[in-house]
């Protein structure tokens, strides 16, 4: 097919960002690298945001898929992306669309009267190209390697938890008989627990023990569940501490003088969520 | 994600907003394909950003002025 006359006429890009997996993770034909190692982002266009606006869609990913792919085209298949990159994107892609400015409602503490203000936006996308993600931890002789979820990963486990969650709510109808619904609620809770030993086994790629490496899931899921409960509470507290680093941190906010008058703190954290109420001006 | 941990109510309630959004803002487009007088296709609004179509808004509007300054017919 030949060059499209219009193409100087299509969007063009807003800005050009780092990731912060700095591309590692992305399983081959999933990313197109650039020369510089930055990616251009784009507005979104209205389909987008409709997109973002259909309920299903937002449930079950795929909203979200359909926007980052259309807002950085570099990113070919955004289910493989490592899921420490999800916020950055999601950023940078805001300030394409609507600038580096975003308003924020708050509730002063102690005194309960709202406040608004505004966040930069280039300044937590800074802050969250710098950190590093640890692969490695080692626990009693043991060299356990970890890796960042999908995103595809991440909404499959949160859905089968939402899924889980809303079982578990329904336990508590009072028309149950006493005897089903410790059945009930005794389900959901296995499920629950598979589920989440599920999401750290998916985690860890392999297990060195000695000269012997295990990189063989079924292997790591099994003593996944026979290991002592230090060595999983040190896994999860590790996969916890590197979630942790690549997620938006609260912002400390300095109170007015007139609302120390009636009894605010000097300052207070507030933190910084996106949801349809602020993703979109 | 955030609205998996929301009470059923709430997720119905969001719905509603989203659904009530999303019929504003193809209205907003329909808009301005209307007052570009076909200029705008539907198709090409449906991939403008935000920027372009408060643009094209701002122009619109400056039209509408102009038309009722200058006493010319507008519709």
């Amino acid at each position: 097919m030949s060059e499209n006359p219009l193409k100087s006429y299509f969007r063009q890009p807003k800005i050009y960002i780092n990731l912060p997996s700095k591309l590692k993770y992305y399983p081959a034909g999933t990313i197109e690298v650039t020369d510089t190692g930055e990616f251009p982002v784009y507005p979104m266009t209205a389909t987008d945001e409709i997109a973002m606006k259909t309920p299903d869609a937002l449930l079950n990913g795929q909203a979200t898929i359909d926007v980052i792919q259309s807002c950085i085209p570099n990113i070919k298949n955004a289910w493989y992306m490592p899921n420490l990159d999800l916020d950055a994107v999601l950023i940078a892609i805001r300030i394409a669309t609507y600038g580096d400015k975003m308003d924020i409602e708050t509730v002063v503490p102690k005194i309960g009267e709202e406040r608004s203000f505004s966040v930069d936006l280039r300044q937590i996308l800074d802050n969250l190209l710098g950190n590093e993600f640890e692969e490695i931890i080692e626990i009693d002789n043991l060299i356990v390697h970890i890796r960042p979820m999908t995103y595809q990963e991440f909404t499959k486990n949160a859905l089968k938890t939402f899924e889980e969650q809303r079982l578990f709510t329904l336990v508590n109808n009072e028309d149950i008989p006493e005897e089903e619904k410790l059945e009930r609620f005794n389900n959901s809770f296995r499920k629950l627990t598979e589920l989440t030993v599920g999401m750290v086994s998916d985690s860890i790629t392999k297990i060195q023990a000695g000269d012997e490496s295990v990189t063989d899931p079924d292997h790591i899921q099994e003593f996944l569940r026979n290991a002592d409960k230090k060595f999983y509470t040190e896994i999860v507290k590790h996969i916890e501490e590197q979630k942790e680093k690549f997620s938006i941190k609260p912002l400390t906010v300095e109170t007015y003088p007139e609302d120390r008058e009636k009894g605010a703190p000097d300052s207070y954290e507030v933190p910084i969520v996106f949801d349809q109420s602020n993703f979109f001006v | 994600m955030r609205i998996l941990t929301w009470s059923i109510d709430q997720i119905l309630q969001e719905v509603s907003n989203l659904e009530n959004e999303v019929k504003n803002f193809k209205q907003e487009l329909y808009k301005i394909c209307w007052f570009m007088r076909g200029s705008i296709s539907l198709r090409e609004a449906y991939l403008m950003s935000s920027e372009d179509r408060e643009i094209i808004s701002n122009i619109v509007k400056e039209n509408i002025e102009t038309t009722k300054k200058s006493g010319l017919p507008f519709f």
